[in-house]
């Protein structure tokens, strides 16, 4: 313990992290702003009409009630079967009908499609939200107004992407402390001065856990402070009135399974904490190999990137599927977890990848701690 | 010189090499627009083609005189299609023979499509068929991307927007009066000159997403193999050594200028392989044509190859105040770690400059512009000089306290 202590603390002295948090932090902040802030989003004049507030502006409330009319029957027409037909002929036109592939991506949208009709019987798509897409004069504008839930996928991605990389560094920082010092002869010479390489992974991936607790935790108490939620945190993400479009699509978020904005929000947390703590099991394991934090770093940006692009050279079926699963991937997609979004993504797809890469990343600390002792 | 080659020597790394060419490579395929350009560009895959041979026959510009020239060629490859059109038994149902008649059909199906009418199995079968001959079809699909390519020309003269006359410019007039008056007066006289450039929208826009992108590279490049080089000196104990004697201080110096040289090396290998990428890919026919028109509103006249130039310094300025700021920070860091830390701020701060440098270099088209000649130029280089200042000024002060430091 007091070994893990004295490593804690080595991260706790340790500026440039703190500086590092710091400029993300600021960074973040500075973005949501400038996101929330163009001057024609009126939050607090539209949650007035929302919630349908005496008070509300008249122009507002109006808006709000012909948005809601208008989209109010979204989901009396909405057919997920169509929607794979089409999304299948514009990605993956190269996918034989009668594979088994194309059979289980098929199934799938089968499954949503019974949710859809769960959420026109129970009327989950009815909930008030702030309105996803502008809308004027009885036509439709694919244009987007007031989009907090893209704003909110704007934060995540930003927020993970930091974290990952803050938590890398500060392993790395701790696992080539007695390299950088010259102490490493004297510290790794014995079985206990090698294990304190595995205390460092422990103090690094809890020191990396909180300072994602930071980067996640100040923008969105931001979000909170210049958004009024109260009472829209438990609408559906399914409601029509979050409806926002993503590429050539817009209809509303159909969820695997029934999910508030706040729960959404939630999982996702508990999934980004999952991909920090992949990042910094992954390092650290990769360092035992290398033994070097610099190299390490930057193998791990190229890797990043590289597993990024993967699924773009692979392929449609399943080897694009399992190209996808990776954590650059789910970055990317940050925000879109949960939700219908691709046809080569299944109803587990954020939470199947995460398992196999905690299994894959724990794989390579116990490789590399093997090799480190040797 | 013997100090300064062992110090270059320093900055190659062959596994950091190799991470760089791998990392360059990525971003390249991944975000690059080059890469993509013409064939996946919003534009016609065959742009670079058509126009080429448009330049090739009148030069880069397109002047009045040379209007009938310019519709006999657009007649040619009408007259070509409407051989085509008739190999098509869909197409010969339907009485599609021309063109005109073509087009037409075309846009009536995906008007009713698109407004939600229900097309009969006939009209999918004629939209389908449609669809084959712009997409799969040769020659007729390349025909009719370039007659695209050449309607554009046609607009802009019909709109006013090239070649204008007193009655066609008032298609403009709206946008005239929208603007600032310096920039009314430069748009007019555009539209009005007599002759019209006849490089597309596409070039430049590759070059305006491209330029961060290289610099990116730049940056990785430089940030990674100085702060290695310097961070593993100061590990191995090499600058108190350094410190204690006249020559071991020429050390530093000679190191701050190895890591300028490596910056702006940098910068000019990836430019000329960048630019080799370009010129391969077509961009060649276009190196004498006027940057200035509708789509690429500039202040100035330059050519494109003037201005690829311009990106090109830019470029290799950005990466040289990279090299010194990677210095900077490498004899400041404890540590790699710490070392990569502060080296992320730096890159997104001076991508960030970079941007808004070249997007606002002559440009006509941002807001931020002011809409005035002045802050086009004044803006990128009041983004630039400060940076490569602060970054001269830091290497200077390090160099200045070097100079009175001792063993002790």
């Amino acid at each position: 313990m007091k070994i893990f202590k004295n490593e804690l603390k080595k991260l706790i002295c340790c500026p440039f992290l703190w500086g590092l948090l710091l400029v993300f932090t600021a960074f973040d902040v500075v973005m949501l702003l400038n996101d929330l802030s163009p001057g024609n989003y009126d939050y607090p004049t539209m949650y007035e009409a929302i919630v349908g507030s005496e008070n509300a502006d008249e122009g507002a409330a109006e808006y709000y009630r012909d948005f809601y009319s208008y989209y109010s029957t979204v989901y009396d027409s909405l057919d997920m079967n169509e929607i794979f037909r089409q999304k299948m002929a514009l990605y993956y036109p190269e996918v034989p009908q009668d594979s088994a592939y194309f059979r289980w991506a098929q199934r799938n949208y089968a499954e949503l499609q019974e949710r859809v009709e769960s959420i026109r019987k129970t009327g989950e798509g009815n909930g008030d939200f702030y309105p996803g897409q502008a809308f004027l004069s009885g036509e439709r504008l694919y244009m987007p107004a007031f989009r907090i839930h893209r704003r909110l996928c704007g934060l995540l991605s930003r927020s993970l992407l930091e974290s990952m990389i803050w938590a890398a560094l500060a392993v790395l920082y701790l696992e080539d402390f007695e390299r950088v010092n010259a102490a490493e002869e004297v510290v790794f010479s014995t079985r206990q001065g090698r294990g304190v390489q595995l205390k460092k992974v422990l103090a690094g991936a809890l020191y990396g856990l909180s300072g994602a607790a930071v980067l996640f935790g100040v923008p969105l108490g931001t979000f909170a402070a210049a958004v009024p939620m109260r009472g829209l945190w438990g609408t559906s993400v399914s409601a029509f009135a979050l409806t926002e479009p993503t590429t050539f699509f817009a209809y509303p978020f159909v969820t695997w399974a029934k999910m508030s904005v706040l729960g959404q929000l939630a999982a996702s947390l508990g999934l980004c904490a999952a991909l920090v703590y992949i990042t910094v099991a992954t390092c650290a394991g990769a360092y035992f190999f290398a033994k070097n934090g610099f190299f390490v770093m930057l193998g791990a940006g190229v890797a990043f990137l590289g597993t990024l692009l993967l699924p773009f050279a692979v392929p449609a079926g399943v080897g694009h599927t399992l190209s996808m699963m990776s954590p650059a991937v789910l970055w990317y997609s940050a925000g879109m977890w949960f939700i219908e979004f691709d046809p080569a993504r299944g109803r587990w797809f954020e939470v199947v990848t995460v398992a196999v890469w905690t299994a894959a990343a724990a794989g390579i600390m116990r490789a590399g701690w093997r090799r480190y002792g040797e | 010189m013997k100090i300064l080659f062992n110090e270059a020597k320093k900055l190659f790394s062959p596994i950091l090499l190799i991470m760089i060419i791998i990392f360059a490579f990525f971003v390249c395929e991944g975000f690059m627009a080059l890469p993509f350009w013409p064939q996946f560009h919003v534009g016609s895959p065959y742009e670079t083609e058509v126009y080429g041979e448009l330049i090739e026959r009148f030069g880069p510009t397109l002047s009045r005189d040379e209007l009938p020239g310019f519709y006999e060629f657009e007649e040619g490859l009408i007259r070509e299609l409407e051989e085509e059109l008739p190999k098509s038994k869909l197409f010969k149902e339907n009485g599609i023979e021309t063109y005109e008649g073509y087009l037409e059909a075309r846009e009536e199906l995906h008007t009713k499509r698109d407004t939600g009418g229900t097309l009969t199995e006939d009209e999918k079968a004629l939209l389908e068929e449609c669809e084959r001959y712009t997409f799969r079809e040769m020659p007729a699909g390349k025909l009719l991307f370039e007659l695209q390519d050449l309607d554009r020309i046609d607009r802009d003269i019909e709109y006013g927007r090239a070649l204008a006359t007193d009655e066609s410019i008032e298609y403009e007039r709206d946008y005239l009066d929208m603007v600032g008056e310096e920039r009314a007066r430069l748009l007019e006289e555009k539209f009005r000159s007599e002759e019209m450039s006849l490089l597309p929208a596409t070039p430049v826009e590759v070059i305006k997403n491209d330029v961060l992108l290289l610099t990116i590279i730049c940056f990785a490049a430089v940030f990674s193999a100085v702060l290695l080089m310097l961070v593993t000196d100061r590990i191995r104990g090499i600058y108190p050594l350094a410190a204690a004697s006249y020559t071991g201080k020429r050390i530093f110096k000679v190191q701050a200028v190895v890591c300028a040289g490596y910056g702006l090396l940098v910068g000019v290998l990836v430019c000329v392989i960048y630019g080799a990428a370009l010129i391969n890919k077509g961009a060649g026919a276009f190196l004498d044509c006027p940057i200035d028109n509708y789509y690429n509103d500039f202040w100035v006249k330059l050519s494109y190859r003037q201005y690829l130039l311009c990106m090109a310094l830019a470029v290799v300025i950005f990466s040289g105040a990279a090299g010194l700021l990677s210095y900077i920070i490498g004899r400041l860091a404890a540590n790699y770690i710490s070392g990569l830390a502060a080296a992320i701020p730096a890159a997104v701060a001076l991508g960030t400059a970079v941007y808004f440098a070249t997007a606002l270099f002559f440009s006509a088209q941002s807001a931020w512009v002011l809409e005035r000649f002045w802050s086009s130029v004044a803006l990128p280089f009041a983004i630039t000089l400060p940076i490569c200042a602060f970054a001269a000024a830091g290497v200077g002060l390090i160099l200045k306290r070097d100079r009175g430091r001792d063993l002790l």
